[in-house]
């Protein structure tokens, strides 16, 4: 099974984590990726954004898990908590404060709903997601997902 | 005996937009094997398998056994967020090949049986350019073989 944390890395999560809107969150996300992996951030912008137009992966109770399947080589995750919400257009109209932008090999089907599916199941309990909102760095932060990701 | 004469001009095409859950529910319902995936523009952009569907639900495990194994008796948390109700984060553009194995409606029925015995598959789209004229299945070829024996 594939776990969340082993594709969490500090340099691409950010506690402190402010956007304007939807497309800036995207563009700040895909703009540290782009920067570890030495890559264009418009194009991972563009290739979320698409993702997003289709439907928003907004999944409620304040939580957006943006994903898209594009050329990278191995998972990428990068992961931002916000104090002030942001509009995501999820269904429940609640504001956005815990993202996670996943980015998956193209043929990596599998692995990738794992992923998707056991941050859907961490973000669904409440009191994991009062936890994550509350840290104060990124390795508490991988911590805290590492001791709750269900295996 | 050319594809254009034997292919299926009525046939579904599904979004990339439809959720995993209402696909599912065209599987079981309509008891297709794939369906085409169409954009906005009714191009065609991928195509989404019965086995696509279910290949996320594939224990890691598979690829180091070759016998009789103690499987797990449930699905874990791909259950709850999969296959009930919550699907709705999945939809069919995370889960179709992109690669589109096709065919045009200018070539032979012979070609069209090679291509899906070579690629394992039973249903060739029909395409001309980014567009979709139909599909041709293995079905439509074992009746045009058999018709009338």
């Amino acid at each position: 099974m594939s776990m969340v944390s082993r594709f969490l890395i500090p340099g691409l999560i950010s506690v402190n984590f402010k956007a304007a809107d939807k497309a800036d969150a995207v563009l700040k996300l895909c703009t540290m990726i782009a920067a570890k992996l030495d890559c264009d951030a418009e194009s991972l912008f563009d290739t979320i954004m698409n993702r997003e137009s289709l439907k928003s992966t907004a999944v409620g109770h304040g939580v957006a898990i943006p994903h898209a399947r594009c050329d990278v080589s191995d998972f990428v995750v990068a992961a931002g908590v916000c104090e002030k919400g942001i509009d995501f257009g999820s269904a429940d109209a609640i504001d956005v404060r815990i993202i996670f932008l996943i980015l998956s090999p193209k043929n990596e089907t599998t692995s990738y709903l794992q992923i998707l599916s056991q941050i859907a199941a961490l973000l669904n309990v409440e009191k994991n997601r009062e936890a994550l909102l509350g840290v104060k760095t990124p390795e508490e932060f991988i911590e805290l997902v590492k001791k709750n990701e269900r295996r | 005996m050319l594809v254009s004469q034997f292919m299926k001009s009525e046939f579904r095409t599904v979004p990339e937009s439809m959720t995993v859950s209402e696909l599912a529910m065209l599987f079981v319902s309509e008891k297709h094997e794939g369906y085409p995936v169409v954009n906005n523009h009714q191009e065609i952009v991928g195509f989404v398998t019965v086995r696509d569907l279910l290949q996320a639900f594939l224990p890691n495990y598979i690829r180091n056994i070759s016998d009789f194994f103690d499987y797990s008796d449930n699905f874990g948390y791909l259950e709850i967020f999969y296959m009930r109700g919550k699907g709705n984060l999945f939809i069919v553009e995370d889960i179709m090949n992109y690669e589109v194995i096709s065919i045009s409606e200018k070539e032979s029925l012979t070609k069209a049986l090679v291509i899906m015995f070579l690629n394992k598959i039973n249903i060739l789209p029909v395409i001309r350019g980014p567009k979709i004229l139909g599909i041709i299945r293995l079905r439509d070829i074992i009746s045009v073989l058999f018709e009338g024996s």
